[in-house]
C-alpha cells in the first residue's frame, strides 16, 4: 500500500482512539499509544547493540524489543522526524524482510533504485505525510500564505522540512533561498 | 431480578429524564458480577429508546471485552487503552498513582511497554498491579486473569533493524537527555515478584 495513505490511516485511527487535535502531531504518544513502540533516547547511538559501526545515526527501530531509538544531539524537530520516520519502517518494512537494513549503508549504494534507498524513501514519505498532513498543510497556506518559516511552528518540523514539504506538495516553485542555502550547506 | 442490577438501572434511566448521559459502561461495570444482567436491560432500553442512548454508549456496551474469549496481553492492553482513550502515558501515570508509586513513571513506562510487547510474561506480575490496571482500564479484574497466562503471538524477526543516518548535527541547539531516577525496588518487585495469592 502506498506509504502516505498508511500514514493517513494511522494518523485517522490515532486521533479518533484518543480524541487529539491536530496540528501538531503528537509523535512521540502515536508511536507509544498507536504502535506501542517504546522511545529511547541515547547520547551514542552506535552503542546500542545492533547499531551499524562507525556511522553517525538520528535514529533506529528494533523491532524485536519494539523500541525506537533517537539521539539526545539533535533538535526535537528532527528528533520527531526521525520518529516518524521509524514508524514508518514498522508500518511499512518490519515482517516483509528478514535481513538488517541500515540507512547510511543504504546511502553510500550507487544505485538509487536498490531496494534499501527505495524504503528510507518510503519511510521518509511517510514521516512527511504524517507530520505534515497534505489536507491540513494545504488549510494553513490557505491562512499564512506558503511561508515555511510561518508554518513550520505549526506543525513542530523544521523550517527545511516545511520548505521541502511545500515545494513537494506544490505550493512552492522552490525552496526560498535562506533555505537554500541551509540545504547546500546540510548536503556539504 | 438483581436488586444491584435494578437499582443501577433506574439510577440510568433517573439520569436520563433530568437530561444527563449517564455513563453505561461505568454502570456496567459498577454492577460487578451484575454486569451481564444491567448491559442487557440497558441493551434492551436502547433498542426501544434508540434515541436516548448515544452512538458511543452503544459502541462502548457492544464491545464490553469481559465478555469476549480472553486474549494475551499485549493484545488485550493496547485494545483496552485505545477502548478507553487511555494514552499510554496516562495509563502509566495513573498506575503510579494507584500503586502509590508517584515519580516512578520512567520506570513503569518500561515495564508497561515490556507488558504490551510480550518481552515480560504477566504472570511475573503482583495481584495489586493487576488490580490496577483493571482499575484503570474499567474492566473486571478476572479478565485480566483469565488471560495473565496466555502466551502472546511470535514477535517479527529479531535480526532487522533499520538506522536512520545523521548527516548532519546540530550541537548545542536542543538536549532534551534527562538523567533517568534510580530505580525503585518496589516498582521492580510489583512488575517482577509474581503472584502473592
Amino acid at each position: 500500500m502506498d506509504e502516505r495513505v498508511v500514514a493517513r490511516e494511522a494518523l485517522d485511527r490515532f486521533t479518533a482512539a484518543y480524541h487529539l487535535h491536530l496540528p501538531p502531531v503528537d509523535v512521540e504518544q502515536l508511536c507509544e499509544s498507536l504502535c506501542c513502540l517504546r522511545i529511547r533516547i541515547s547520547d551514542d547511538l552506535a552503542a546500542i547493540p545492533g547499531a551499524p559501526e562507525g556511522v553517525a545515526l538520528s535514529g533506529m527501530l528494533l523491532p524485536a524489543r519494539k523500541e525506537v531509538w533517537v539521539s539526545e544531539h539533535e533538535p526535537w524537530e528532527r528528533r520527531r522526524f526521525s520518529i516518524a520516520h521509524e514508524v514508518g519502517h514498522y508500518l511499512l518494512h518490519v515482517g516483509e524482510i528478514s535481513d538488517g537494513v541500515f540507512c547510511r549503508a543504504a546511502d553510500l549504494r550507487p544505485d538509487p533504485e536498490s531496494p534499501e534507498r527505495l524504503r528510507e524513501r518510503e519511510a521518509n514519505r511517510f514521516a512527511a505525510e504524517l507530520l505534515m498532513p497534505e489536507q491540513l498543510v494545504a488549510g494553513e497556506v490557505d491562512r499564512y500564505g506558503p511561508d515555511p518559516v510561518a508554518l513550520a511552528p505549526l506543525f513542530a518540523v523544521s523550517d527545511l522540512a516545511m520548505g521541502f514539504r511545500l515545494v513537494n506538495l506544490g505550493h512552492l516553485q522552490a525552496l526560498p533561498v535562506d533555505l537554500d542555502r541551509q540545504w547546500q550547506q546540510w548536503r556539504a | 431480578m438483581s436488586d444491584r442490577a435494578l437499582e443501577l438501572f433506574e439510577q440510568y434511566l433517573e439520569q436520563r429524564a433530568s437530561g444527563q448521559h449517564p455513563d453505561a459502561a461505568a454502570l456496567v461495570h459498577e454492577a460487578g458480577d451484575q454486569a451481564d444482567v444491567l448491559a442487557g436491560m440497558i441493551a434492551a432500553y436502547a433498542a426501544t429508546h434508540p434515541a436516548d442512548v448515544t452512538e458511543d454508549q452503544l459502541e462502548q456496551m457492544v464491545a464490553r471485552p469481559e465478555l469476549e474469549p480472553p486474549r494475551p496481553w499485549p493484545e488485550l492492553l493496547p485494545a483496552l487503552r485505545e477502548r478507553t482513550h487511555t494514552t499510554r502515558a496516562t495509563l502509566v501515570s495513573r498506575l503510579c498513582e494507584v500503586l502509590g508509586v508517584p515519580g516512578s513513571e520512567l520506570q513503569v513506562a518500561a515495564y508497561v511497554h515490556e507488558l504490551e510487547a510480550g518481552l515480560i510474561s504477566p504472570a511475573r506480575v503482583r495481584p495489586a498491579v493487576v488490580s490496577a490496571l483493571a482499575a484503570v482500564l474499567g474492566v473486571p479484574r478476572s479478565l485480566l486473569e483469565s488471560s495473565r497466562g496466555l502466551a502472546a503471538e511470535p514477535r517479527p524477526a529479531s535480526g532487522l533493524n533499520f538506522a536512520r543516518s545523521a548527516r548532519h548535527s546540530d550541537d548545542g541547539l536542543m538536549s532534551l537527555g534527562a538523567l533517568e531516577p534510580d530505580a525503585d525496588p518496589r516498582v521492580d518487585d510489583l512488575f517482577t515478584g509474581g503472584d502473592d495469592g
